[in-house]
């Protein structure tokens, strides 16, 4: 069998020829002179080739804590300090509980595991009691991590096999994400060259051959007369670096030109928003529990818009108070505070553009549209992101109505989601009245909310100077993007890990290449 | 469009299927539910627990398994008896409740009523404590605005008091506990006192309701007394009130609890409130009534509405009385709805009764021209520049924490945007800068294999900080920035990719050395478009130090462009 090497494997060989019982593969660099990338080039090279066997040596697994971690061992574990609550405060209930951190979900499953343990013990009316004191594993767990965190990285397999246990549990128990304690592999490995496969014979033939075209050779003509060395075509390429645009990023920029294509015009506007162009213009009443500081982000600083347009807000004050001019409408009855008109906040929907495009004298007819950023106020999880995009818009015509708005929705359904099954739903918004849902069939997830529309309230256009009906639509496109780039966790939209990254863009190249699109 | 906080309701098949009284599959129920706005969220074919989640936010009436089902019978009673019948004819002069003046400037409104029935059976009490709560909490604002208290009649002697008396006062055994509290014990021990306590600071009396024998009932809006006010299965007659500030919301929520007792086969006996020589009576069916305008069925649903189909339709959907007349619909509304503000509402009512799949869509038929923001050409241009030059593009959250913005970068804080009511730490900021998000994605890749080239273009917000006499202000910024990390990464490598890309968007800005946070002195600096102006942009190598905060371990540098700045008639601003 002839072979045919790169001059980076005839390196690595020859000192594998002469080292019988194997190099580690930390020392091939300086033992060969190769940087380390040329090193593993050459051992996949080889490993391809059958000749070389590569064995691990061993195993370190170097634990230190996380900056959560860190933080626990400075202030204690959740597990202490609620007991700790508990014990100051024998009136203390679940709730309370919950309230006296920033974030609840950091202590919910403490608490759930100290209920299951049976220390801490629920009582009629609510309050908590102590029952068993802490587990040992858990204190020597806590004893463990205060030890590590106090110290250099400690190698695990180090450990005595209780302690091993007790911290490879908690990696599992706590999962990767907001771990308390941090693991770092090394692997020491080692190569041997298989016996009787090649001689050194076998690599002095191939050193006659001409390794790459050069300038030099071509213009020199040294290649007269001599042949190459020829190249392995079946070995992979080095994969290049490549620069793509946000597969999300693609996603919207598709339903854009959809948009503009179906004669759409595209609006734009603040993310912080007054709760007058957010809320009150859109007769959302005051009082409302969608409203409250547990459903909006507020800013703390500036509090407050300086001013809003005097004339539009008389008019949104009439309609909500149901005193003046209300255009027909018993308005909501309750008083209208303009002060919390002005609160700045953190728009919550997109229909807030919407509003402000209808107070500007909007084209009559006229069709907007926005992708924009929302935020939602919820604990984030894999099906709850912090902020998100949201596609939403109006159509003004003078004959615009409910069988044009199911028109539009149907043509939404077909155009951007690809749906031929449609369901409408009686819905309910504030500000439009009929409201619909839309559901469409999805081939595999079945019967799936596409998003919501209506005819906006006469409370709602009078008010801002519009005298034509509007149909107002916003579509989930945040659901629609996961299902496109093959996420189940809305998190990885907006992931910073380049591997998420990547095997999203090709995911989607995949399903984009089996359902026959174009694009 | 952001659905609201919706009202979840649980309930059990047979209940439903004996209340509306008719049985039906799971999915047939699940249509029939589009009639009540409801979806369902989960059903147990064991136990028949079915879960429901009831989208009109503004129809407290639907909240309720007695609601729903009389909605999906039109409107009629689940008791099989006509509405009339509901509230007793012959009167009883003795159930009245006196308010006393102490208490208007603290909950002025108060309303009850009493009914007699057979007993409610588990089902039957379940959902009528889930229906108090589900009222108090959402309807009421978590209490704030209505309070519904419910009790056994049998050891409640009437004419009741309603007032408010000093803190110290008085005291009462509440419920859940065994010893006697003063209403200022109550709300520092008790479980509801702590969680509604709030709604009274600020308070120098408290409200009360107590008998004619002076026994306490109750506490409102905290608690109930334990010996008056805790109701079993086999309580037969009922004493129901609620407190609040707004008659009219007293009014629906007592409203809809007399049509789901009278639903469960109870009789309504009507209560007098007194209070300084007037008197007013609960529950009060009178029904609202309006006028929608003959053409306004028609325009809305896109169609000719016969006048009978959309009369019958509404009378189907249990509309109380519709009169075709001249110049439109008379039409009256059920008493427990206080949902219909405008007569479009009664038209939407009209299309969800007809069947939402009977209309057929049909298209908007004018043209317009589409057209896409301003600044979204020059966007796609960077992108396709940036591109070309081998860069990936990120999209991250624009809610951050304030420690990645400040201190992570060596930065003071005072330019960056706070949430005053955060849902954690981690989301406390709006991102005012781009690149400490390039950093953490670096930090996160460090095993994908590098050159790394990432650029993210995207929304900011800064603060202005309060000057002598002037209020901060808030500036929203569209930033342009990028992270190139390998073993040989070096800030004039990154300066000719930015230098490179501006040339191409028609701007040759000049470098300017300036030592800037988190970059190695001497190897950072400023973009200006000429010596006078302002910078638009910063480059350079993140300092070591930083890059260990970071997790990073390879050289990483690092730009960012104010593009408002570099394109003045550029974006969306703050509002004024």
């Amino acid at each position: 069998m002839t072979w045919n090497f790169h001059p980076l494997e005839i390196a690595l060989l020859k000192l594998l020829l002469e080292k019988s019982g194997g190099v580690s593969v930390e020392a091939l660099p300086v033992l060969s002179g190769l940087d380390t990338s040329q090193v593993q080039m050459a051992i996949g090279w080889l490993k391809a080739k059958g000749l070389i066997e590569e064995t691990l040596e061993e195993v370190q697994t170097e634990v230190s804590v996380t900056e959560t971690g860190k933080l626990a061992v400075e202030q204690g574990f959740p597990e202490e300090w609620i007991l700790e609550k508990v014990r100051k405060n024998p009136a203390l209930t679940l709730d309370a509980l919950r309230k006296t951190v920033e974030d609840p979900a950091q202590i919910s499953k403490a608490i759930g595991e100290l209920k299951e343990a049976g220390v801490l013990e629920l009582q009629a009316g609510g309050t908590i009691r102590i029952g068993k004191s802490l587990p040992d594993s858990l204190l020597r767990t806590f004893a463990l991590i205060r030890e590590i965190g106090n110290s250099p990285p400690v190698i695990l397999e180090t450990l005595s096999v209780e302690d091993r246990e007790l911290v490879t549990a908690l990696q599992r128990k706590r999962g990767k994400g907001k771990g308390i304690l941090r693991f770092d592999v090394r692997e020491k490995r080692r190569i041997v060259l298989k016996d009787g496969l090649i001689s050194p014979g076998d690599l002095d033939a191939q050193e006659d051959l001409m390794g790459p075209v050069t300038p030099e050779m071509i213009q020199n003509r040294t290649f007269r007369d001599r042949s190459f060395r020829p190249y392995s075509l079946d070995t992979p390429p080095p994969r290049p670096s490549i620069g793509l645009i946000h597969p999300y990023r693609e996603y919207l920029n598709q339903v854009r030109k959809q948009l503009v294509r179906l004669g759409f015009e595209e609006m734009s506007g603040p993310i912080v928003e007054t709760e007058f162009w957010n809320m009150d213009a859109l007769f959302i009443p005051q009082t409302h529990p969608a409203r409250d500081i547990h459903d909006i982000y507020f800013i703390r600083e500036p509090r407050e818009a300086r001013a809003i347009d005097p004339e539009v807000a008389r008019k949104v004050r009439a309609v909500h108070s149901g005193s003046g001019e209300t255009f027909g409408s018993r308005g909501w009855r309750q008083p209208y505070n303009e002060n919390q008109a002005k609160r700045l906040l953190l728009r919550s929907q997109g229909t807030a553009l919407s509003a402000r495009t209808m107070a500007l004298a909007p084209k009559v007819p006229g069709k907007y549209f926005a992708l924009a950023r929302c935020f939602r106020y919820e604990q984030v999880d894999q099906t709850h992101a912090v902020d998100f995009y949201q596609a939403e818009g109006i159509v003004l015509e003078e004959d615009a109505s409910f069988r044009t708005l199911l028109g539009l929705l149907t043509l939404f359904a077909q155009e951007v989601a690809g749906a031929k099954e449609i369901h409408f739903k009686p819905a309910y918004f504030p500000f439009t009245e009929p409201s619909v849902e839309v559901h469409v069939r999805h081939p595999v997830l079945g019967w799936m909310e596409l998003g919501g529309a209506g005819l906006f309230r006469p409370e709602v256009l009078k008010p801002l100077g519009v005298e034509v009906p509007v149909i107002a639509w916003g579509l989930g496109i945040d659901r629609m993007a996961m299902m496109r780039l093959g996420l189940s966790d809305i998190r990885d939209l907006f992931s910073g890990s380049l591997n998420t990254l990547y095997d999203m863009t090709l995911s989607r190249a995949r399903t984009r290449r089996e359902s026959g699109e174009t694009l | 469009m952001k659905g609201s906080l919706v009202p979840t309701l649980e309930t059990t098949l047979t209940d439903l299927q004996t209340l509306a009284g008719t049985t039906f599959s799971i999915e047939e129920l699940e249509r029939r539910l589009d009639w009540v706005k409801g979806e369902l969220k989960s059903s147990d074919p064991k136990t028949g627990n079915l879960k429901i989640e009831l989208n009109d936010t503004n129809r407290p009436d639907l909240w309720c398994v007695e609601g729903i089902a009389r909605q999906l019978r039109g409107g009629k009673s689940p008791s099989d008896r006509s509405w009339d019948r509901m509230i007793d004819q012959t009167d009883d002069p003795t159930l009245e409740i006196r308010v006393d003046p102490s208490v208007l400037s603290v909950r002025p409104i108060i309303g009850g009523f009493v009914a007699r029935g057979p007993g409610l059976g588990s089902q039957g009490l379940t959902q009528l404590i889930q229906t108090q709560e589900r009222l108090s909490e959402l309807y009421g604002r978590k209490r704030s605005d209505v309070a519904v208290g419910v009790y056994p009649l049998r050891a409640i002697s009437f004419p009741l008091h309603y007032e408010a008396v000093p803190p110290g006062s008085l005291s009462f055994v509440p419920l859940g506990l065994t010893e006697r509290l003063d209403l200022r014990g109550v709300l520092e021990h008790h479980p509801k006192g702590k969680t509604y306590g709030a709604l009274l600071s600020g308070k120098s009396r408290y409200p009360v309701l107590r008998d004619t024998s002076g026994a306490v009932l109750s506490f409102p809006p905290i608690t109930n007394a334990r010996e008056t006010g805790e109701v079993t299965e086999s309580d037969g007659d009922l004493f129901i009130e609620a407190t609040g500030f707004d008659r009219e919301r007293i009014r629906l929520v007592l409203n809809i609890l007399a049509a789901n007792l009278f639903d469960r086969g109870y009789r309504i006996t009507a209560l007098s409130v007194s209070e300084d020589g007037r008197s007013t009576r609960f529950p009060d069916t009178k029904s609202h009534t309006l006028v929608v305008p003959n053409d306004l069925p028609g325009r809305v649903a896109g169609e000719p509405v016969g006048k009978e189909a959309f009369r019958d339709m509404l009378l189907n959907y249990g509309y109380d009385r519709v009169e075709i007349g001249k110049d439109g619909y008379r039409v009256a509304v059920p008493f427990y709805r206080d949902d219909i503000l405008h007569p479009v509402d009664c038209v939407e009512d009209f299309l969800i009764a007809r069947g939402y799949d009977s209309f057929s869509p049909t298209l908007p038929s004018l043209f317009t021209a589409g057209r896409e923001a301003r600044f979204r050409p020059v966007e796609d241009k960077i992108r396709e520049l940036m591109i070309g030059l081998g860069f990936q593009e990120l999209l991250s959250n624009i809610l951050t924490s304030l420690e990645r913005e400040s201190s992570d970068l060596g930065r003071d804080s005072s330019r960056t945007v706070e949430i005053d009511n955060p849902v954690s730490r981690q989301y406390g900021a709006v991102r005012s800068t781009l690149i400490s998000f390039l950093l953490h994605s670096e930090a996160q890749s460090s095993r994908f294999p590098y050159p790394h080239r990432l650029f993210e273009i995207g929304e900011a917000l800064e603060k202005r900080p309060a000057g002598p006499d002037m209020p901060p202000t808030l500036r929203e910024k569209r930033l342009f920035s990028g992270l190139i990390a390998h073993p040989s990464a070096a800030v004039s490598e990154m300066a000719g990719y930015l230098l490179e890309t501006l040339r191409y968007l028609g701007s040759e800005p000049r470098l300017e050395s300036a030592d800037l946070s988190p970059y190695i002195s001497g190897r950072s600096g400023f973009l200006r478009l000429t010596h006078q102006s302002g910078p638009i942009g910063e480059i350079g190598e993140v300092h070591p130090e930083y890059l260990e905060r970071w997790g990073i371990r390879m050289p990483t540098v690092l730009f960012e462009i104010d593009l408002g700045l570099l394109f003045p008639s550029y974006g969306p601003s703050a509002p004024q």
